[in-house]
């Protein structure tokens, strides 16, 4: 089992803090690059897949990778190229929405926590720990079985169980940016909250927010794949890159590149989003940008 | 043996010493010597390669940057640019030993002080055994006059205060007797009256030594009175070396005779200026200039000229008044004409005087000032939260017009008045009215207006511009309800009005130096067209030559918009520059308050007495090479 309770992730901080612009820019297009991947394969498989990634094929299980179907067939004989295509659907909608859950619901919290110090903090915060401790995955069983397990239920639940992460984040980044000049500045020229949490604290959090959010997205994928696994995320036949590495575990001394098609699929997917978030974090600050 | 046809062995030759960047040389080919004993002041503005010369004596440099050239210690110990890392790891410490500037961050959090102290004796086995390192430890604390050195040793770093930690720091250094001890910036982290303990400590123990010194610093006072001789560094090359006096009385090169026009607060321009390196380099004042002008300080503006001569009147009311009687001065405010400011001390710490009282309605009144925190984490569980007192009672006003100056150390409540005056924070007691409107209880909503009459200028021009925003958005911040077009056009006006051009406005922040950044923060505080102006250390963080820049342009505005200006500031020298009117501020009280020059020139607080003979004055130093 993969671990599938999201911890309250740290921030990575990166010892270079400010990498040449080269390696910084090949960030960001590696990234792109491989999140174009996985959207074209959504994309593609809408429209094509090579065969029906449902359809069982009694005489054609466990074929080796060849000429008619390029990365091999299944146990039931399903096609394994059509069912990882069209797999990208659900993990990109999963890892987006479930992130996006947990962002929106997180990111606000934080954010008031942060600009209210005193008792409205301690109360929200408390809040947050209690919700913090409650596994996502627990979270996600008790959302199946309350309003039926399916891919959405899934979603939601890992976007809730992910967004008190996203609220202590966010939290400490207003900290740090209220006790700045500018804020006083702010507030001395007589702002109101709205628009220094907006104006001023949201843009100067963004950077650790983005870099939660690529490893968010990466959890989110696993976490779907988990649940897959114990029948309370997506249901079969809907392929799932999750639910398709699970399969493949029963036929590892049989047809041991099963597995491996889904590993590298999610590798990328995962891969394509901490690169795109790292990039995007120094692409959208202005002291990274090179002088021109 | 590094032979040298010197009599005497240097303790410190540097040779051709260059430090290359991968994009630029830093240092370029410098060269110089120390003589055993010989103290000897390093000063320049930051970027002038000050810090990276003695990162690079000791070898310390990090390691994207290159040195190249020579450095020899006496005593045979090869060429240290080149010399391995446990070489050097044998001389740091031993043979030579550097004091950084935050004594903080250099001394370790979780070790208690004497065992650090011992640390760098067992650590170069100069003692026999670790107890006598502890005793011997004990012993250099007592050295650097810390009360109760064996109570001291056992204590933590944080437990101690700004200039004792540094006092620790210096035990460290010369526990070992080095040969040569580097100083960088020792003292600017520190209040003044401290400084000047610290630095006559550093002198006092380099002398009985016999200890070579190289003291780096931006601050030539501070040279003045450390060191006999001064290296004056500029873009990476050593541009002047001479004695304190020669370099001080009669620069040699333009950059230095800018530097000290610069440094001395006291000398102005007709119009009331200061000198500033972009000036000063087409009309150099010369050294008889520079004397003249300094024996008679008044000759600037006529209204110095009537503080001058309010001073005098002072000084003679105050030799026979009694001290609680408010002495009689001069300078008249232009809105109330015929009123003078009284030049007041407190006497009893409890008494309540209001300070620069004035008839009628004042532009800002503040009455029975109090500040008090509760300390966190203090006490008992259930008790009450031990109180910790930021202001006891402050009592003052300002005039329409008046520049104002609060000068205290750290600690004293100044950020916390000014805290109070801009209504970014609630007083626990008493009252502000700023042109009628009290702040004291006062809702966001009702301050709506008293928003756009005060504006604030920071300290740290870096940490007070958003990063995030163009420079457009943020000098338009304070702006409501105002067009598009119009808010441009008011920004780009506003920009002008501190000498930056308008295309500047879409660029960040962190493009623009220090002195530019103070610029920006000042347009900001500026557009909404205020009435008050609290600067609150608004130079304090700039370069010496831009220092003056930046004075000046307040200045100008100041006098421009007929403002009020609040000017709270640790160092005297700026104030006195800036503003006609002073409060010091001691532990939360104000212990003296008068005409700026007054109260300078005769201080009737000890507090204030401490407070002005511990500022080193480039003028007085000046005056006593003179005689």
């Amino acid at each position: 089992m993969t671990t599938t309770t999201p911890a309250p992730a740290a921030p990575r901080l990166r010892k270079n803090a400010i990498p040449s612009g080269k390696r910084r820019n090949g960030n960001l297009v590696v990234g792109i690059i491989l999140i174009g991947l996985v959207v074209f394969a959504a994309v593609l498989s809408a429209f094509w897949t090579p065969f029906d990634p449902e359809g069982v094929f009694p005489g054609e299980l466990l074929l080796p990778p060849g000429a008619e179907h390029l990365l091999g067939t299944d146990n039931f004989g399903r096609d394994v190229l059509s069912s990882i295509l069209r797999g990208a659907q659900i993990s990109l909608i999963v890892g987006i929405v479930a992130v996006g859950i947990a962002a929106i619901l997180g990111v606000p919290f934080g954010i008031v926590a942060g600009m209210n110090p005193g008792r409205l903090d301690q109360f929200m915060m408390r809040g947050n720990d209690i919700l913090l401790a409650f596994p996502a995955l627990l979270l996600a069983i008790i959302f199946g079985a309350v309003f039926g397990a399916n891919t959405t239920t899934a979603m939601v639940a890992l976007g809730i169980g992910s967004a008190p992460s996203f609220a202590s984040i966010a939290r400490s980044g207003t900290q740090q940016v209220m006790s700045r000049e500018y804020v006083q500045a702010s507030k001395a020229s007589g702002k109101n909250g709205w628009f220094v949490g907006v104006k001023h604290v949201l843009p100067n959090i963004s950077g650790i927010l983005i870099v939660q959010a690529s490893v968010s997205f990466g959890i989110a994928v696993l976490a779907e794949a988990a649940l897959s696994y114990l029948g309370l995320g997506t249901t079969p036949p809907t392929p799932s890159w999750g639910r398709m590495l699970q399969d493949a575990q029963g036929y590892l001394y049989v047809q041991p590149l099963l597995v491996v098609w889904p590993g590298i699929a999610i590798a990328i997917a995962v891969l394509g989003f901490n690169l795109l978030g790292d990039g995007l974090r120094d692409r959208l600050d202005p002291r990274m940008q090179v002088k021109r | 043996m590094t032979t040298t046809d010197a009599p005497i062995e240097p303790t410190l030759s540097v040779r051709n010493l260059t430090v290359n960047s991968a994009y630029a040389e830093l240092l370029h080919g410098i060269s110089f010597d120390i003589a055993p004993g010989e103290r000897v002041g390093l000063i320049g503005e930051s970027g002038s390669g000050k810090s990276l010369t003695a990162t690079s004596v000791m070898g310390l440099l990090p390691e994207t940057l290159a040195a190249n050239g020579e450095i020899h210690l006496a005593g045979g110990h090869g060429d240290l640019v080149h010399a391995s890392e446990s070489t050097l790891s044998q001389l740091r410490g031993n043979t030579m030993a550097m004091v950084f500037q935050e004594p903080m961050t250099a001394l370790n959090p979780l070790m208690k002080v004497g065992a650090q102290v011992a640390e760098i004796m067992t650590q170069h086995r100069t003692v026999p055994s670790g107890q006598t390192a502890a005793a011997r430890a004990v012993e250099l604390l007592a050295q650097v006059k810390l009360p109760n050195p064996a109570e001291a040793a056992l204590a933590f770093p944080h437990q101690l205060s700004g200039g004792q930690r540094q006092r620790v720091m210096l035990a460290m250094a010369m526990a070992n007797d080095p040969q040569l001890l580097l100083c960088d910036e020792p003292t600017t982290a520190l209040d003044v009256t401290v400084q000047a303990e610290v630095l006559r400590l550093i002198e006092g123990l380099v002398t009985e030594r016999g200890t070579s010194l190289l003291f780096i610093t931006h601050d030539i006072g501070v040279v003045a009175e450390v060191c006999e001789r001064v290296l004056v560094m500029y873009k990476g090359d050593i541009v002047e070396d001479g004695t304190v006096e020669q370099v001080i009385t009669n620069p040699q090169h333009p950059y230095t005779k800018a530097l000290i026009a610069a440094s001395n607060l006291s000398v102005v321009d007709e119009r009331g200026r200061l000198h500033t390196i972009a000036t000063s380099a087409i009309t150099l004042p010369t050294a008889a200039e520079l004397a003249a002008a300094l024996e008679e300080p008044a000759v600037g503006s006529p209204a110095a000229a009537a503080a001058g001569a309010a001073g005098a009147v002072a000084d003679v009311a105050s030799a026979d008044a009694a001290a609680a009687e408010p002495a009689v001065a001069a300078p008249a405010i232009a809105s109330t004409p015929g009123f003078v400011i009284p030049h007041q001390r407190r006497t009893d710490p409890d008494e309540r005087i209001i300070f620069n009282e004035i008839p009628g309605e004042p532009l800002i009144r503040v009455r029975e000032l109090t500040r008090q925190y509760k300390r966190r984490g203090g006490g008992k569980l259930f008790g009450k939260p031990p109180v910790v007192h930021g202001l006891r009672g402050l009592d003052f006003d300002v005039a329409k017009g008046q520049r104002f100056g609060i000068v205290g150390e750290s600690g004293s409540g100044k950020s916390t008045l000014m805290r109070l005056m801009c209504a970014l924070d609630e007083p626990t007691g008493g009252s502000i009215t700023v042109s009628g409107q009290e702040l004291a209880g006062a809702k966001e909503r009702e301050l709506r207006d008293f928003r756009s009459q005060v504006q604030i200028v920071f300290q740290d021009p870096m940490g007070s511009l958003d990063p995030r925003m163009k420079v457009e958005q943020i000098v338009a911040e304070p702006l409501r309800g105002v067009s598009r077009e119009e808010s441009r056009e008011r920004v780009i006006a506003q920009l002008e009005s501190v000498g930056l051009d308008a295309d500047v406005m879409h660029r960040h922040p962190h493009q623009f130096s220090g002195g530019q950044r103070q610029r920006i923060s000042i347009a900001r505080a500026l557009i909404t067209r205020p009435r008050v102006l609290v600067a609150d250390e608004a130079v304090s963080a700039l370069d010496v030559s831009v220092r003056a820049q930046v004075l000046n342009l307040l200045s100008d505005l100041v006098d421009e918009y007929a403002l009020t200006l609040l000017f709270v500031s640790h160092d005297l020298g700026v104030i006195r520059h800036a503003c006609d009117t002073v409060a010091v501020l001691s532990d939360g009280r104000i212990v003296e308050c008068g005409p700026t020059d007054d109260v300078y020139d005769n201080p009737l607080h000890p507090y204030t007495q401490k407070l002005v003979s511990a500022t080193p004055s480039i003028s007085e130093l000046a005056g006593r090479a003179r005689s």
